[in-house]
């Protein structure tokens, strides 16, 4: 059924497959750039993928103006602020972001600063509030979960204030968007659950949630099938292309979806284990999502059916009574989380991963102020969340 | 236009006047402030145009600042057209509707905009007759007081 009213935007071209990274140079000429900033991390060139990256950029006899390296794991201010002023030195006219969740989200910080005239990024600070073209801008993931490649959100740390300044605009979204196996091909098994789970559940969320439209819901089930195809065989082999590439284009695509649909509880409450107890994200997706889910099913019955038929497959779906269909979905959820327990141990509760009852409340406290809380079907209270955390300890 | 502006305005002066009652009488509500510094400032906007009213954090209550006011706001909400704005106003959207359906900008700090928008979420369930309340909130909230006391406030 169509919503009343909904908006939609996915800008970003996808280049998906063998050989992708070799593209970047075709790509940023394309774009009418010349002189890229190159921002990644020391693990990429450690696993050789920058050097694909620039010996294509070498053949292509484009110069790149400077390669920095040093991104921290979270992103924050002042970094942002110091590569400005860098890709201002070296002339860098567009940036190639090469790495994971936390070097894409520097990438659109620096974009937003580069691009406009602000000496402040709070400036930009909130909902739709930066508009205008900004410079091209390659975002190449080295991880499948965040979507951070194809999604209008970046959040970047105030460190002197201690707050996370959170921007959401359709500006900052990248022009391209690189998927080549060989980018995960090192992601430990582990990481490689863990995020998979987390992209797993921006389509689960961005497909029941209350901002949902017909367009971000086909990204979504097809993410969901992709995830439920693949994450497994990705795990158990690492350097399984198809399974590998299956996963980096599941994760954008819940990017694409979320971006849209936005998230729900899993996410508020995800966030507020990472800020209060430094929960890794994809760990916090994994033991709360069933959990979630659960207290999401009354309003979300035909949803969750709907997710049933993609995770599950046709078979699973028409054995299934109409009314125990979104029960079965959480139960198939369920399993499938517990299976990479087994394989990888994945943590499948908030005590293994340093959440101490006594945190509850703090938690409790910032997951209702997330903005992700504001389109979960279900109200997100205070007890609410207190009790999930209950549930999930 | 110019009666579209003009409701518009009216129904912004309705709302900030509505933030002030309820937020004398509604426990909730009271609670929610705690988040905010005194003085914060608070703006209701439609975008690009003067139609605007703003309340400002002091003690456990708001306080109204009308639709001049000379320090910039610590948070703005600015729909996105006069439209936009009516159709919250009148009751045909809850505010969180209005943010999923993009009927709305935010410029601040997307944390502090949260306590706000339950704030709405509350005035809402106070203001509008319970039949307009169940379609346009996920759930009813417990008032801690009653719709009269709250209309008695904002016409004193």
């Amino acid at each position: 059924m169509l919503p009343e009213y909904y908006e939609f935007k996915n800008s970003v071209k996808i280049i998906s497959g063998k050989n992708a990274l070799e593209n970047i140079p075709f790509e940023l000429s394309n774009l009418e750039a010349k002189r890229p900033l190159i921002l990644t991390t020391k693990s990429m060139i450690r696993n050789g993928q920058l050097k694909i990256v620039t010996d294509a950029m070498e053949n292509a006899n484009i110069e790149v103006g400077l390669i920095f390296k040093e991104i921290p794991q979270d992103s924050s201010i002042e970094i942002v602020n110091s590569i400005s002023q860098l890709y201002k030195e070296n002339n860098c006219d567009s940036i190639v972001a090469i790495g994971g969740g936390s070097v894409i989200d520097t990438a659109k910080g620096v974009n937003m600063l580069v691009s406009t005239n602000a000496t402040d990024l709070k400036e930009y600070m909130g909902l739709e509030i930066l508009g205008g073209k900004l410079n091209p801008f390659i975002a190449v993931p080295s991880t499948s979960g965040t979507g951070s490649e194809a999604t209008l959100v970046s959040v970047i740390a105030d460190t002197s204030r201690k707050v996370k300044m959170e921007f959401i605009s359709y500006s900052i979204l990248p022009d391209v968007a690189v998927l080549d196996p060989r980018m995960t091909a090192t992601l430990p098994s582990k990481l490689t659950a863990s995020t998979g789970i987390d992209a797993l559940t921006h389509s689960i969320e961005a497909f029941s949630g209350f901002q949902k439209n017909p367009i971000s819901d086909v990204y979504a089930l097809t993410s969901i099938e992709l995830i439920s195809n693949y994450l497994e065989k990705a795990v158990v082999d690492g350097k399984d292309e198809k399974a590998r590439l299956a996963m980096a284009n599941g994760s954008l695509m819940a990017g694409i979806a979320f971006s849209n649909s936005m998230v729900g509880i899993v996410h508020a409450i995800g966030h507020a284990c990472g800020g209060v107890c430094n929960v890794p994200h994809g760990d916090a997706m994994t033991i709360l999502l069933p959990h979630c889910m659960n207290l999401n099913l009354e309003l979300c019955q035909e949803e969750y059916g709907r997710i049933l038929l993609a995770f599950s497959g046709p078979e699973v779906y028409s054995q299934t009574p109409r009314e125990d269909r979104g029960r079965r979905c959480i139960d198939e959820i369920n399993k499938f989380i517990n299976k990479f327990n087994e394989i990888c141990g994945l943590p499948n509760k908030l005590r293994d991963v340093g959440v101490k009852k006594e945190d509850f409340e703090t938690i409790a406290k910032t997951a209702i102020n997330d903005g992700a809380a504001i389109v979960n079907p279900v109200e997100v209270t205070f007890d609410r969340v207190m009790k999930i955390l209950e549930e999930a300890y | 236009m110019k009666f579209r502006r003009l409701i518009t305005g009216i129904g912004l002066k309705f709302l900030g006047k509505g933030l002030v009652s309820c937020s004398k009488i509604e426990k909730a509500i009271q609670k929610e402030l705690e988040f905010y510094e005194d003085g914060f400032i608070i703006e209701l906007k439609v975008f690009n145009t003067d139609t605007q009213v703003a309340v400002e954090k002091v003690g456990n209550n708001f306080k109204y600042l009308g639709s001049n006011y000379n320090r910039a706001p610590d948070l703005s909400i600015a729909f996105k057209s006069y439209e936009a704005a009516l159709m919250l106003i009148l009751g045909q959207i809850g505010v969180y509707e209005g943010y999923a359906q993009h009927r709305f900008i935010v410029k601040g700090d997307l944390i502090a905009s949260m306590p706000f928008i339950r704030i709405l979420y509350y005035v809402e369930a106070y203001l509008f007759p319970k039949i307009i309340s169940k379609k346009i909130l996920k759930e009813i909230p417990k008032l801690s007081s009653n719709k009269i006391k709250a209309y008695i406030r904002l016409i004193a």
